[in-house]
């Protein structure tokens, strides 16, 4: 009998964990609102991301009202979990190496290596309750002519479909013009957000 | 006598007809053929530091290097590697990898690989920013990192984890490494890490990846060529968002309405194309004997800025204003334009070998068809194009 009770009790913990466990997670997605424009909604209600791409004082961040930051890759889990704990969202980047870095992708070798070290970066992370957007791939178009790392950004899109239906993907670029907008349009249908870094200079006035 | 001569002359004429149905064997042929890889004779790296030598192993701000000698893979000891790359510029190790002596990888590079074995000790990494680097004695180097691939259980963690590296994954053809004159093997770490590494080897691989062509550029070397086939290349045509440019069928491929009154809201009037469906589009062997050709139908001839885009080079822009040589009247309304490829200012500065997109402006004008868009061959004065014979 005390044996049952302590299986009964054991198996409410389990259960009460899991539970926990996934209402952190939250569930976001791009959807259309009334007036017809595209939205980004967390847990049902629309998320307007007030942010910064950011590694560190997480607290002064939320002292000027952001609400988000962006990181590049998932070398460091501990982002993460410091963003959770301020109460802030993360934009998570996928390392997908540009062709200026030395990345061929004619290389068959390089690419599903690189393909399946993201996938397992997606499965470690997909669970995490800070995320709110996957970010795969940072500038690939800068400097590039080999047009296949679009493959390599669905291959990785789509398998996050697969395995995480709570966060958007999202690939970003230096800046559109109309042969990205084609490529991407074409090579990538598993990618619901485009992200354009766009650099403004300003005048220093000393 | 006679009998003695009979044999003498019987065994002589037997061993010239034996010799001829006799197989040839050679006293030192081996029982089985031997492999490049076992031919080689550098296949140990590193596997103690007493038998092989390393350079860059004195410590620094930047690096510490030990030979420890507890849990070792193999041998009396181990490289223990801890580096922050954030005040220097390089952090590296080299092995001496048969004592500097030239070795030639070409008959190894498809079937063998590097091997390692790595580990750290507390958690679990998938990334580490280490690379592997061959440079031979011209002092070319090339090199890759740690592929996924063939990184033991996808981790590496406090147990002794293989890698391998195979020799076909560096970069050795891009940065014309001799692969037949190896003088060593360098190690490179980046950022920031803590890592014990053992056992460097090289042992046979199989390595059963391609390497596959450039597909993302179409090379034309003769004329004429059709631009711009498939509305799905063309960009700046949307009537959602603007009635001044509207896809037209005047003409045999594609062509664009140009209303530039119908518009009520600030007036659109550029749209682009993809000569051929957004890939790098190589011209360089016929553009200097090219121009481009396309019809207009108007009351009046606009004025037209036509701009051309490449993927890359210092210079990815030229533009031209077409004025009246560019056209020739055809009668009824209807033009034909040319548009000599070296009119261009700054042509001989472009990369034709990755031209990305034909684009035009409108600058005065308000109603016509312009469109079959092509590339054709021309001779003629470059700055006069419609008074050569030729069209």
């Amino acid at each position: 009998m005390e044996r049952n009770i302590n299986l009964f009790f054991s198996l409410v913990f389990a259960l009460s964990t899991t539970l926990n466990t996934y209402a952190q997670v939250s569930k976001v997605e791009v959807t259309t609102n009334a007036l017809g424009n595209f939205e980004l909604q967390r847990n049902g209600k629309p998320y307007y991301i007030k942010g910064a791409g950011a590694k560190d004082h997480f607290d002064l961040l939320v002292r000027s009202g952001a609400n988000s930051i962006r990181v590049w890759s998932t070398n460091n889990k501990a982002f993460l979990d410091s963003a959770y704990h301020y109460g802030l969202t993360v934009t998570l980047g996928l390392h997908v190496r540009p062709e200026r870095s030395g990345m061929d992708y004619n290389d068959e070798y390089a690419v599903k290596g690189q393909i399946e070290y993201l996938k397992n970066e997606v499965l470690k992370y997909k669970d995490h309750p800070a995320l709110l957007v996957w970010g795969i791939g940072n500038e690939v178009d800068l400097k590039y002519s080999n047009f296949k790392v679009w493959e390599t950004i669905e291959i990785i899109a789509k398998f996050i479909k697969e395995v995480d239906p709570n966060h958007p993907t999202m690939t970003v670029i230096a800046g559109v013009d109309p042969s990205k907008a084609f490529h991407i349009k074409k090579h990538c249908p598993s990618i619901d957000i485009l992200g354009l870094n766009v650099m403004v200079q300003s005048k220093m006035q000393g | 006598m006679k009998l003695k001569l009979q044999i003498a002359l019987g065994f002589l004429i037997f061993c010239i007809l034996s010799c001829d149905s006799m197989r040839e064997v050679s006293i030192y042929e081996p029982s089985k053929s031997i492999s490049a890889f076992e031919k080689f004779p550098y296949k140990i790296l590193f596997t103690s530091s007493e038998e092989n030598g390393l350079w860059g192993v004195k410590n620094n701000t930047c690096k510490q290097v030990s030979f420890e000698t507890t849990n070792n893979y193999i041998g009396k000891d181990h490289i223990h590697i801890k580096w922050n790359s954030s005040l220097c510029n390089y952090i590296g190790l080299g092995l001496k990898w048969g004592n500097y002596k030239g070795k030639n990888l070409t008959p190894l590079i498809e079937s063998t690989a590097i091997e390692l074995h790595l580990r750290i000790d507390s958690g679990s990494i998938s990334n580490v920013p280490m690379f592997f680097i061959l440079v031979d004695y011209g002092g070319n180097q090339c090199r890759t990192k740690i592929n996924y691939l063939d990184l033991e259980g996808g981790k590496i963690d406090t147990q002794w984890r293989r890698v391998r590296i195979p020799l076909k994954s560096f970069n050795y053809e891009k940065r014309g490494v001799n692969m037949s004159n190896i003088k060593e093997l360098r190690l490179e770490f980046q950022r920031k890490g803590d890592l014990h590494i053992d056992n460097i080897i090289i042992v046979p691989n199989e390595h059963n990846y391609k390497k596959f062509k450039d597909s993302s550029t179409k090379v034309f070397n003769s004329h004429p060529i059709q631009f711009g086939v498939g509305k799905e290349y063309w960009w700046g045509i949307n009537s959602k968002y603007s009635k001044s440019l509207q896809f037209g069928s005047s003409f045999d491929n594609e062509s664009v309405i140009v209303d530039l009154e119908k518009s009520n809201e600030a007036t659109w009037n550029t749209f682009g194309f993809s000569p051929y469906q957004w890939m790098r589009v190589d011209l360089s062997s016929i553009y200097s004997t090219s121009a481009i050709k396309f019809k207009l139908k108007a009351i009046e001839i606009p004025k037209l800025q036509a701009v051309l885009f490449s993927y890359t080079g210092k210079n990815r822009r030229l533009h031209k204003i077409l004025n009246e040589n560019h056209f020739i009247d055809k009668g009824n309304g209807n033009y034909e334009a040319y548009l000599p490829l070296k009119s261009l200012m700054g042509h001989s500065e472009f990369r034709w070998d990755a031209l990305k997109e034909i684009r035009f402006k409108i600058l005065k004008g308000s109603q016509f068809e312009i469109g079959d868009f092509q590339l054709i061959e021309f001779r003629g004065n470059p700055e006069k194009p419609n008074k050569w014979k030729g069209i």
